[in-house]
Parts: C-alpha cells; structure tokens; sequence
C-alpha cells in the first residue's frame, strides 16, 4: 500500500482556503493523511506535494522572499509534486510576459512561457463549460473560471504535456487553429491557469492528489 | 445606467464571477493610495490590491481620507504602471462616481461612508459589472448589503475621531478599535442567531429583509459567507496580526501609512505580520526588527 499523501497549500496570500477545503472533501476517498497550510519552511519540509494557490502573484513571491522561504520552494518545485493555479502557474513559470516593471521573481520550474492577464482589461472575467478527457471517462464537462487569468503562450520544452485547451476565440490575440493552453503537465509539476478550488467540483484536486501519489 | 452591459452573461454568473474576484483578495493587504509613488510603493512591498483615493491639497496636515473618488487620469496612470489590481474608492450611494470607475477600468469599486455620504441609499451593487466592497458594523448591516450583492465587506469607521472632516486639524490618534468592536459585534449577532430556533430565524430574516438561505448560509459557516476585511487606523504590525487573528480575511492599510515616518519599513512589517499571524515569535522578531511594536512613532 502506498504512502499516505501529506499536502500543503502555500498560505502567504490568496485563495488557500478554498483549496484547503478541496483537498478536504477528497479524504473520504483518496488516500491523504494531512492537509496543512505552509507558511514556513519547517511546514514545507513536512509535505510530499504542494499546491500554490491564485491570488496575486507579485504579493506571494515578496512575502516568500522576504520571508526566507523562496529557495526552499525553488528547491521544493525542482522535484516535489507542486500544483500552480492562476498565480501559482505565473510563480512556477521559468518565463513571464507583460509582468509588473522590473519583472517579478519565479521559481523557474515550468519550461513554458507564461502572459499576465491574457485575457484584457483586469475585469475580463469569464466562465466556460469544456469536455476534460485527462478527468477522466466521465462525460460531465468540468466547468472552468478565469478570473484575471494568464495563459500559456508557449510551451518551451518538448516535455510539456498540454492538457487542456480553450476553443479558438477566447483572449488570442493572433488568429490560430488551435486555442489557448490553459492547463499543462511537466514532470512533477501542474499548472492551470483557471480556478478549480472556486468551484465546488473537485476533480481537478482529485487528478493532482492522484498525480501526487504516483509520482 | 452602467456602461460595459455583457450581453452573454446571466446575471447570476455574474455575481458568482463577483464573488470569485473578491476571494482572491483574501489573506493580503490592500493599501490606499492617492498617486503613482505610492502605489508603487505598494506593490514593492507584497500589497495585493490598491485602492485609489483623490488626492487632497490638505492631506497630508490634515491626515484625511478625502472626499471625492480619484481623477480617472490618476486611475489610468496607475493601472498603466503596476499589475495590481486596482480598486476605485467612491462616496456612499454616489452613483455616477461609480460608473466613472467601473468605466476607467477597475477591477472593484470601494464604497465608503467616511467619503461623506452624498445618499441615503447605497448604489445598486448588482448594476455593476465589478464587484462592490461595501461596509458593516452590524450583522443585519453586512447580510444587507450582501443580499444586495456586497462581494466583500469592510468594517464601518463609526468613530468620529477615526477619520477627521476635511479641513479641519482636529486628528485624534488612529486606533483599531473600530474594526476590532465591528468584528465583535457580528461574530456575536452570527452565535445569538445560530442559537436561536427556526421561527425566531424566520422572524428575523423577515424583519430585516434578507432570504433566510443567506442567514443559514451564515450560521453554518460560523461566519460572514463573503470575505470581511478590516480598516482603520491600521498602522502597527501587531495590530494587524490581531486583526487576522480575531477572524479578519484581510487588511486595508490606511493611507496615513505613507505620511508618516518610514512608510516602506512599516508597510513591509505589516505585510510580513499579516502572512505570519499565526506565529507569535515571528510577530515579536518582526516588530523589534522594525521597531513598531506599539510605541507611537514621530508623525503620530
């Protein structure tokens, strides 16, 4: 039998909460012993994966790196389950475009290159129900929110598995065939660009806490 | 009537975008600004969100939260120039203030009491594309304003002494009790209800006019069912811990902040203090290595 999976969802701003409560409502079936919320780096070395929440991006990195725990995490993401949401995908990213002047800190673990607020103005935001074949079999569409979101505009490296795409029209600035990234899969790491925890549908948090125990 | 009317959302997706926008605001710090240098300033040090207030010939004597919401120039100078979001701050029920801001683009509109109140009623929050921060000091006050589609709620500023009238000099020191007594008061509200039986609570919802979903939402979470931030006088990292501590989502530092003495020493100790409530050692290395622990600095 496998370990039980210890996970922890980085607290130091943000939507950790609802993560939190995700991963929570998945202990009757998936095989978790602990949910904590990391703010340290002793909290961090407790943990087998991780996942970095949305919020706002520029925030969590200072409070890391003010807070002495950025190389932990950059060591953490190097080979540890992590799961980026949002913010967390622009954090994980190893490149950022159309960030704040000066550029802002990554951990640099994601070959990809990621687009700060992909989508227009700060108050595009927008719903939308898609077929999710890496959920799984089920035909239920899983309904995504993207709320200020970035998008993957390149992926840098031939591992990077896509797993999710938007239909063509949605934010592109260029005309394409084929639509936005908004949800990838490198090595040990998940990034999405939308919110899952928002939402009261946990089969995202089910694929990673699974990607976590396999890998 | 509100410019930018979607024609492919329903209202409900709406709110719950609303909603959503609103929770990624939690467990950070928003700082009130007035121009560009402070804003940046905000963003250096790990605020998560700004919002923009006009700037006053009289601020910085007479250390007053002003009166009129921000030049939309000011606005756009300073979306151009951080990625933060950035939030409009607009005079209780004034409407027009509030198209212009959903206009300029901003992420959320601040509707405030201490701007001087221009109505009775506040603006219709579900007229407008973006979400409303709308204020409380009561649990009838905040399920109100909620069912009207409030997406955040702040504490009421109901000391006088807070926030002084333009043009005045009259300042009292600046304190957290405001926040503190609001807090209180509605976690007390939300325990005498969760006791209460069902007719009392069906009395209740009745009499102040809200769906008795929403008061069972509430008695089931423990707590307000959106995020409840703190404001007032907010200028110590031990307060802002205690703020966190006591329940708060998040923190609104008050514009005062930059006026006085080592506005960044100050911001990144608060901001530190906010991330690390939980941890009274980190609080205490934090506040000795900023030197704000409680005495009252110069400029105070």
């Amino acid at each position: 039998m496998t370990k039980a999976l210890r996970i922890g969802v980085l607290a130091l701003q943000g939507a950790f909460n609802e993560h939190v409560h995700a991963l929570n409502s998945l202990r009757n079936t998936e095989n978790i012993e602990k949910v904590i919320e990391v703010r340290t780096k002793t909290e961090l070395d407790d943990i087998d994966a991780l996942i970095i929440p949305g919020g706002e991006s520029t925030a969590i990195a200072l409070i890391a790196e003010r807070c002495g725990i950025l190389e932990s995490l950059q060591d953490f993401v190097q080979h540890k389950p992590t799961w980026g949401t949002c913010a967390g995908l622009i954090l994980l990213a190893k490149n950022a475009i159309h960030t704040k002047k000066g550029g802002q800190r990554l951990l640099d673990a994601l070959p990809v290159t990621v687009s700060r607020n992909q989508f227009g103005r700060q108050v595009d935001s927008f719903t939308i129900k898609l077929d999710s074949p890496c959920l799984g079999a089920e035909s239920v569409p899983f309904e995504y929110v993207f709320i200020r979101a970035p998008a993957i505009v390149s992926i840098d490296d031939p591992e990077v598995e896509p797993l999710v795409r938007l239909p063509p029209g949605h934010g592109q600035t260029e005309a394409s065939e084929s639509g936005l990234l908004v949800a990838v899969k490198y090595r040990n790491i998940l990034g999405t660009s939308f919110h899952p925890e928002l939402t009261s549908d946990n089969r995202w948090h089910r694929y990673f806490v699974r990607m976590a125990l396999s890998g | 009537m509100p410019i930018n009317e979607p024609e492919t959302k329903t209202s409900d997706q709406r709110e719950d975008i609303k909603r959503t926008v609103a929770t990624l605001f939690k467990g950070g710090v928003i700082a009130v600004v007035c121009n560009i240098n402070q804003a940046l300033i905000a963003e250096r040090y790990g605020a998560c969100a700004v919002v923009v207030v006009n700037d006053h010939p009289n601020l910085a004597m007479t250390k007053n939260q002003i009166l009129h919401s921000a030049d939309p120039r000011i606005i756009n100078t300073i979306m151009s120039n951080i990625m933060l979001p950035v939030i409009g701050r607009v005079r209780f029920g004034h409407i027009p203030e509030a198209e212009v801001m959903e206009a300029s683009g901003v992420v959320a509109i601040d509707e405030n009491t201490m701007q001087g109140a221009s109505s009775s009623k506040c603006i219709p929050y579900k007229l407008f594309n973006v979400p409303v921060i709308s204020e409380a000091c009561s649990l009838t006050e905040a399920l109100q304003n909620i069912c009207k589609g409030a997406a955040i709620i702040r504490n009421k500023l109901t000391n006088p002494n807070s926030v002084p009238t333009a043009g005045t000099n009259s300042y009292q020191s600046p304190s957290i009790l405001d926040a503190v007594t609001a807090f209180n008061i509605i976690q007390d509200e939300i325990i005498e209800k969760s006791k209460s039986n069902e007719e009392d609570q069906q009395k209740y919802a009745k009499e102040s006019n809200i769906p008795i979903s929403l008061l069972k939402k509430t008695i089931s979470l423990k707590r307000l069912p959106v995020p409840f931030f703190a404001e007032g006088g907010i200028l110590y990292p031990t307060d802002a811990a205690m703020l966190m501590d006591i329940g708060y989502d998040g923190i609104v530092l008050s514009i005062q902040i930059f006026y006085g003495s080592n506005a960044e020493k100050r911001m990144r100790a608060i901001l530190m203090s906010v991330a690390h409530y939980k941890d009274p050692l980190t609080i205490s290395y934090i506040a000795e290595e900023s030197g704000y622990a409680g005495s009252a600095p110069s400029g105070y």
